[in-house]
């Protein structure tokens, strides 16, 4: 089964199989490039380490059956509550994995790994005030006071989304 | 080194913020200076309506919404004029002012003086002052309108609608419920049979006529001529109706829903007629038609059998109908024979050997089925609702014993 190789930042090769790598739209485009003939490939995404990478692998792997994720519809209600059983395991990671998995599924365009990602990031904000999100993420507050109150001001507790 | 929230660059933070609520929305932009400018990213505002109290004058309000890219609005109470939110939103899509029962045909003049045709949508649902007067400013200025809710604006006559049909050449969607002056020449207006004087909406795709009760079959001898992309249709509580008018409806292939729910001189005749014609309904609603019964039934069977929903609530169906059409109707999703009173277990059991892509059923009111009859109901590998109350549904789901959600039923 023919393979491509995944040089991560810090140098480490891996090997995957085409049909998996080709989640990646990234990884797609480039196969089906016309400059594409050599037969020892390789694509180096940026900021993705070595430990991130066969976790990515991972991932695609236990995905590459899974139909083409849907076109996005404006209209209709995001769900956070519908996070796969698995992919909530895989990513009970600490914060910092779990944001290099957002950066690599961004570089590497695959959609599917980006939602849940980003899903389960929106899970840790809801409910929670702005000083609760800042110690969950280790923010600074950088407002100036008058930053602040501006940015208080706009009356968002009168609006809700379209049902 | 762990990487920190502060790498993922706005766009990212614009896709996670995509997924909470408004109020979400609102709470991040506090955070920090990165997270507020993120957060302004249109991309984070897709498709959110805002819904607006417009008590005292806010200047922050409107550039608010701008710079979000808001253009979705719901006005929840008009105490400050219509012309306010005009003047504050000049590419406003959707303007959604059901219920401001004190908007009068004055207010809507002083609001819509020029084109704005970014609007798309606008609902007026039980702005009962609204005359025909608000139709001619709307058909002048909205040109690009889509979508039209008068709804409970029972004010408006054949004129509005000649107006509408003069103007508003893109609409799309159009409820007039319970506009009750509404009579045949008005349908004729919108069907274009009143060439000379307005075009028509000839693009109408869903049309309401709820509740107008002057109309008669000559309405849908014009619908069928005139009107040759309508999918839905909504004729319920129109008296008027009668089974001849069907025979105008069964032409037109297009059409997907039809709801004749309490029309009530339909019969097994009209439903004859439905089905003898071109039609390829997905939807067929005929709860409270007394007068269909169990041949209407048979005649759905040879030919609307690719229908997904059917409403039979409290029609004088009985096992003998259910059985002369469960065997065709494969492609049913949903099925509501509430208050279907001869309906017994035996009516059940063919239902759940033969229905076996229901996902739903309405059997509110059926007091002779029983305990045994509901158990078989339950195995249909696709049922998600079964409604046994007047409100309430029931979901089915990992389906257990059946006197769980049915106490009142007995063996």
């Amino acid at each position: 089964m023919p393979t491509i190789k995944l040089q991560s930042s810090d140098g480490e090769m891996f090997e995957v199989d085409v049909e998996i790598a080709k989640q990646s739209v990234t990884i797609k485009t480039m196969l089906e490039g016309k400059w594409y003939t050599g037969v020892d490939r390789w694509v180096t995404p940026p900021n993705v380490s070595s430990l991130i990478c066969p976790q990515v692998i991972q991932w695609c792997t236990h995905h590459k059956d899974d139909p083409p994720p849907p076109e996005d519809d404006e209209n209709k209600e995001k769900r956070t509550d519908d996070i796969p059983v698995w992919d909530q395991e895989f990513l009970k990671v600490d914060q910092g994995t779990l944001f290099e998995l957002i950066l690599a599924a961004n570089y590497l365009d695959i959609k599917g790994l980006l939602d849940v990602t980003c899903k389960t990031v929106a899970n840790m904000i809801k409910g929670k005030t702005p000083e609760e999100i800042r110690k969950t993420f280790n923010i600074k507050n950088d407002f100036t006071e008058e930053e602040e109150a501006q940015v208080k001001q706009v009356p968002f507790t009168l609006w809700h989304k379209k049902k | 080194m762990d990487i920190h929230v502060s790498s993922l660059f706005p766009e990212i933070l614009a896709m996670i913020f995509n997924y909470l609520d408004v109020k979400g929305k609102g709470r991040v932009a506090q955070v920090c200076t990165a997270w507020r400018d993120a957060s302004y990213h249109k991309s984070v505002w897709r498709g959110v309506e805002a819904k607006l109290h417009l008590r005292r004058a806010n200047p922050s309000l409107f550039p608010s919404l701008q710079t979000r890219g808001i253009k979705k609005v719901q006005i929840l109470s008009l105490r400050r004029s219509l012309s306010y939110v005009i003047q504050g939103m000049p590419n406003i899509e959707s303007l959604n002012l059901s219920g401001c029962y004190n908007l009068t045909d004055n207010g809507l003049g002083h609001a819509f003086v020029q084109d704005i045709p970014s609007l798309r949508v606008l609902n007026l649902s039980l702005c009962k002052q609204i005359t025909d007067s608000s139709l001619g400013r709307i058909a002048q200025y909205l040109k690009k309108l889509e979508l039209l809710d008068l709804g409970g604006c029972s004010n408006i006559t054949n004129t509005g609608l000649l107006l509408i049909a003069w103007g508003l050449h893109n609409l799309k969607s159009l409820n007039l419920r319970s506009c009750r002056h509404v009579s045949d020449v008005g349908i004729g207006h919108l069907a274009g049979m009143t060439r000379s004087a307005a075009e028509g909406c000839l693009s109408l795709e869903h049309l309401t006529l709820q509740d107008c009760q002057k109309l008669t079959d000559l309405s849908l001898k014009h619908i069928s001529k005139g009107l040759n992309k309508l999918k839905v249709l909504n004729l319920s509580f129109c008296g008027g109706i009668s089974d001849a008018g069907m025979i105008h409806l069964s032409h037109k292939t297009h059409l997907w829903t039809l709801n004749l729910r309490s029309c009530d001189n339909i019969s097994d005749t009209g439903i004859m007629h439905l089905s003898m014609g071109a039609l390829r309904l997905y939807g067929l609603d005929v709860s409270f038609c007394d007068k269909v019964g169990d041949q209407s039934l048979a005649y759905i069977a040879q030919g609307l059998y690719q229908l997904k929903s059917l409403s039979l609530c409290s029609c004088h169906i009985s096992d003998d109908g259910i059985n002369r059409m469960v065997r065709q109707m494969h492609e049913l999703k949903t099925l509501n024979i509430g208050q279907c009173v001869r309906i017994t277990d035996k009516g059940l059991e063919l239902i759940a050997d033969h229905l076996t892509q229901l996902t739903g059923i309405d059997l509110y009111g059926c007091t002779k089925i029983t305990k045994r009859g509901l158990e078989r109901i339950t195995q249909l590998p696709c049922l998600k609702v079964l409604n046994l109350g007047l409100w309430q549904m029931t979901e089915v789901k990992g389906l257990g014993d059946a006197s769980e959600i049915l106490p009142c039923y007995t063996s």
